[in-house]
């Protein structure tokens, strides 16, 4: 059968207009996208597929039930095939994820994209960030190590401390009172089912508006030039995301995945310390009191998610002070002084 | 000529769609909340049982010792030969504490460096309020301690 015959087999089975595909594909972008720094939009989107990919892999072998989690994450690391490759991927592209999410964030916030009409999408990639650090929280938690369990109990135990509501909210999502068996199976769940569920949602709302709107312009930046999305600009996201995907193959070659003592309900080890992403949230409850701690963690997450429309009030009511980069700017300053001091400490 | 009645603004319409309203709010919450019921777990009730956690021996003089039991964590001190029980759960996040002699004979939680003194009471640290006390007994050279106990939500 030849291509043409092909095509016209598929045309007429699938009959999807062409320029369905044209007009995103040969969207015009404003110049200002055409550096290396605004290459890096789609490489969250890329950590989160290996996750998948590698995430439907590591549950070929994983048994979501405390007896048997520790020593299923044990067999995949040490004893199957490749098992070590496979969780050190999955596990070194969530931390990248992070670490994408947050370099784009931190864009968008320097350049202020989110100001109206695009507050919304702004609204959608906090949820993404949140979700991440939900990935990130339900899938340390399935390793069912010390730490890890701990981790969990914690990390859980905050929940409790929400006035009226805290109690039923963690009694959802442990399935009792105490971290039991059914709290592993309910963030088992969590981190298959429905946070990548929410996650594909909220991605798919986040780059509609990002394609009815259009890119944002950039302040101050008068050049009329556009270009392609492809093949220039989608090139240009390949080839940061290859690196990518080569830089995550070459750190679990030289550093495997390990894996720490065996979760012991009776004991909290010595030197207990969350994953680097939740220092700043560690250290900042080790310095204040806990209703302190978990209110001004609620406030920062919601100013976080208002931040479009804190910003306009603040302009008007200091036109061209910048108050909202300068409040803006301390925040993430504190933010990194919290988690070096804690990754020093 | 009859005049044009612009749509959702008769009384009549604005009846119907709030019955419709209401209706559909209301199974949508019938619904929602038999999810939720399926989804939130039957937890037993709490009752206080008396438990032996300990030979009056095993436990140093002005110091410290951790119990695990089943029905959960006990922390037992001496305090200059008066022996006082507490939960070993950290009030702060949750974590298990333990008796440091070193540091100045004190509770320490490894989670958040928080600290308690021989009454549970906070010395340092985050924790928000003094650890649980428990009433304690001796007898025939056993400590028996009187223990919140919730049978477990599922077998395990």
């Amino acid at each position: 059968m030849s291509t043409t015959t092909l095509r016209r087999w598929l045309a007429a089975r699938l009959p999807i207009p062409p320029h369905w595909f044209e007009k995103p594909l040969k969207e015009e972008l404003p110049i200002h996208l055409k550096t290396w720094i605004w290459a890096f939009g789609g490489t969250p989107l890329l950590f989160f597929m290996i996750q998948v990919a590698t995430g439907i892999l590591l549950t070929f072998y994983y048994v979501p039930y405390p007896p048997h989690a520790y020593e299923s994450v044990r067999q995949i690391t040490f004893g199957i095939r490749f098992g070590w490759f496979v969780r050190g991927i999955h596990q070194a592209a969530s931390q990248l994820m992070f670490v994408a999410v947050l370099l784009h964030m931190i864009r968008v916030f320097a350049t202020r994209a989110y100001r109206a009409p695009r507050e919304l999408t702004w609204v959608f990639g906090v949820s993404l960030f949140l979700l991440t650090l939900g990935f990130a929280f339900t899938g340390y938690s399935l390793v069912y190590d010390q730490l890890s369990y701990w981790a969990t109990t914690v990390g859980t135990n905050m929940i409790a401390e929400v006035p009226l509501i805290g109690k039923p909210l963690l009694y959802l999502l442990r399935g009792g009172p105490d971290v039991n068996p059914n709290t592993l199976s309910r963030l088992y769940n969590f981190h298959i089912g429905v946070v990548p569920t929410l996650f594909v949602l909220l991605v798919g709302m986040h780059l509609l508006l990002i394609r009815l709107h259009g890119v944002a312009p950039l302040e101050g930046d008068k050049r009329r030039e556009t270009y392609h999305f492809f093949p220039d600009h989608a090139l240009r996201e390949i080839a940061v995301g290859l690196v990518a995907m080569f830089a995550i193959v070459v750190y679990v070659m030289l550093h495997p995945p390990s894996l720490g003592e065996r979760a012991d309900p009776n004991l909290t080890p010595p030197h207990i310390r969350p994953e680097w992403y939740f220092f700043p949230s560690y250290r900042w409850l080790k310095i204040v009191p806990l209703q302190v701690g978990l209110w001004t963690s609620v406030a920062f997450v919601t100013s976080m998610l208002l931040w479009p429309w804190i910003d306009a009030a603040l302009e008007r009511l200091a036109p061209r002070r910048r108050l909202g980069m300068i409040i803006g700017v301390a925040g993430w300053l504190f933010t990194l002084v919290l988690l070096v001091w804690e990754a020093l400490s | 000529m009859a005049q044009d009645i612009p749509r959702g603004s008769g009384r009549r319409e604005f009846l119907a769609n709030l019955v419709l309203g209401i209706a559909g709010l209301l199974s949508v919450g019938g619904f929602a909340s038999r999810l939720f019921e399926f989804l939130y777990p039957v937890v037993p009730p709490e009752r206080l049982i008396e438990v032996p956690v300990a030979g009056r021996d095993q436990i140093p003089r002005n110091g410290g010792i951790v119990v695990n039991l089943p029905a959960g964590h006990v922390a037992l001190v001496d305090a200059a030969g008066e022996l006082r029980a507490f939960s070993a759960v950290c009030t702060h996040l949750g974590c298990i504490i333990k008796w440091q002699p070193e540091a100045h004979s004190v509770w320490f939680c490894p989670c958040h460096k928080g600290t308690y003194d021989r009454n549970g009471h906070v010395v340092s640290g985050p924790p928000p309020r003094p650890l649980q006390r428990y009433e304690v007994a001796i007898r025939k050279g056993k400590v028996y301690v009187k223990i919140p106990y919730r049978p477990p939500v599922l077998p395990a």
